[in-house]
């Protein structure tokens, strides 16, 4: 399903974030991406939604070649991929309701039916009774749930966690995790980058352990080893 | 396209006019300067234009002969003048006729009448152009010519006419250009603006899957709705400045002294056209606004 065959990415002042990844996952798949900061964790993720380009090598998605994809077919790309942002990128102006409901509207779906997902899927976050709330008025907890709600709603084949217990306490990091696992087993493929070490170890799941951009170990039900 | 697409980014529209409310007022009252300036040269234009028509309905040019002018020089003149196709029409006034219509009308007058004979009235010829602007050149032509006594025509209103026709082109096509472009600048402006204030909004925009026309249609709908409030705000001035600068216009331009002058601007479907052209150019100007702002900020 995902495909990384010798991907490098350095940056234009000579960083080198990755280095000869190859990397495969299956569909249906739960993969922590595991690593201490600077690792290369969220690059490779931004590399998969082509929120950056690759230096060097081929990703692909579904048997598409994502590096040299065209702008206008980047769209369709970033439909299949849910992503939860480490900053979760929540639009401050619009109330829960409407952050949730903006992955919906770009797609063009119809008004009826993002009225009957997006409360739905803030049922399954935990979060319908805020839905007129606006994301400063929600701790960090429930920031974090919005941002999954949002790469949940349309129902993505593959959902990306980017430290998704990073500013939470101990009990919302169990209820996040608990929710990836759940949304696993609904068939969604789940990556997580995480360097939580209590999450990896929770879930006995693949995990990916980078380390200056490389990947140096891939354990199919690993343990956070550094 | 999903039928959602068009609606919803009209909504998001209005959104963006509604909440950068101190730049929309900017915008929409230099551009409503702009069509408001635009109208009324173009509602001179056409008036003056109309008073072209009129002034040359008229008998244009009066030839008059010497008194013992042969018939036959004047007709010789005349056949010259009509083969030489800047004339509409020439017709000879013998010495009898201008005593007919000089009696028509002074038939209330009888001093005016008393030992009046065709002897005292000249010979003439009575001369309609084919454009305004050749007629002086034509009456120089004609005093030149032998047994002319003298060549009458409207010069003065002429003049003031084609100088006033000249100026007004001149001078509206000029502040017509530098207003259409300070629109476009300023919606440039105020579009970029709301684009960097949504910067954020875009980028998670595009990171969720939306299109680039989906991001850019609602910024376009906003120039399309700035042009359309500030056309539509400048149709109601002009209709009502119409019909109270109107007469100043002509006395102006020094055309009423011949007579009432048939003016575009009381035609309704011209004032109907008026209004239409105004908001296409509303349109058409806050679209290109927005589609530079677009060009310059949203590179994607």
């Amino acid at each position: 399903m995902i495909e990384f065959r010798g991907v490098d990415k350095e940056y234009p002042d000579g960083t080198l974030a990755l280095s000869g990844v190859d990397l495969l996952i299956e569909p249906g798949e739960f993969v922590f991406l595991v690593g201490p900061s600077g690792a290369g964790k969220t690059t490779l993720i931004k590399l998969l939604i082509r929120e950056e380009v690759a230096s060097r090598g081929e990703i692909f998605f579904r048997d598409q070649e994502v590096t040299g994809l065209p702008a206008n077919q980047l769209p369709h790309l970033r439909r299949d991929i849910g992503v939860v942002f480490q900053d979760y990128k929540l639009l401050p102006t619009r109330t829960v309701f409407e952050n949730v409901a903006l992955s919906l509207e770009v797609v063009g779906r119809q008004r009826a039916e993002i009225n009957e997902l997006v409360p739905a899927v803030l049922k399954l976050v935990d979060l319908l009774g805020k839905v007129g709330h606006f994301p400063d008025q929600l701790s960090g907890g429930e920031q974090q749930r919005v941002a999954i709600a949002r790469a949940l709603v349309h129902e993505p084949k593959v959902l990306i966690a980017d430290e998704p217990t990073g500013d939470v306490d101990p009990a919302m990091t169990w209820s996040i995790t608990q929710l990836l696992k759940r949304i696993n087993e609904w068939g969604t493929t789940v990556i997580v980058a995480t360097h939580d070490v209590d999450v990896v170890n929770s879930l006995n799941k693949r995990v990916v352990s980078l380390e200056r951009g490389r990947i140096v170990r891939d354990n199919p039900q690993g343990q956070y080893e550094f | 396209m999903n039928s959602n697409f068009l609606p919803e980014s009209l909504l998001l529209a209005g959104q963006y006019v509604r909440r950068n409310l101190f730049l929309t007022v900017a915008s929409v009252a230099v551009m409503t300067l702009t069509f408001f300036v635009t109208a009324t040269f173009v509602g001179a234009a056409a008036g003056a234009d109309s008073a072209v028509k009129f002034l040359e309905s008229k008998a244009q040019i009066t030839v008059f002969f010497k008194n013992d002018a042969p018939p036959e020089k004047i007709m010789a003149i005349k056949d010259n003048l009509e083969a030489g196709g800047s004339t509409i029409e020439v017709k000879y006034i013998s010495q009898e006729e201008a005593l007919k219509i000089y009696l028509g009308q002074h038939q209330d007058e009888p001093t005016l009448l008393e030992s009046v004979n065709a002897g005292i009235f000249p010979p003439s010829l009575e001369i309609r152009g084919r454009r305004l602007s050749d007629l002086p050149q034509l009456a120089k032509e004609l005093e030149n010519k032998e047994g002319v006594e003298e060549v009458v025509f409207f010069k003065e209103v002429v003049d003031t006419f084609l100088r006033w026709t000249q100026t007004i082109r001149l001078f509206g096509l000029i502040l017509i250009s530098i207003l259409t472009l300070i629109s476009v600048l300023i919606t440039l402006i105020t579009i970029g603006m709301t684009i960097y204030t949504r910067v954020e909004e875009i980028e998670v925009m595009r990171l969720v899957g939306a299109t680039a026309w989906y991001i850019r249609l609602p910024f376009l709908f906003q120039g399309a709705l700035y042009g359309l409030i500030s056309a539509s705000l400048s149709s109601v001035l002009f209709l009502a400045a119409t019909p109270v600068v109107t007469p100043y216009f002509f006395r102006l331009m020094g055309v009423t002294s011949l007579g009432t002058v048939p003016f575009p601007l009381s035609d309704p479907v011209f004032l109907a056209e008026i209004v239409a052209g105004q908001l296409f150019f509303g349109v058409f100007l806050g679209i290109a606004g927005s589609a530079a702002a677009i060009r310059k900020y949203l590179r994607f």
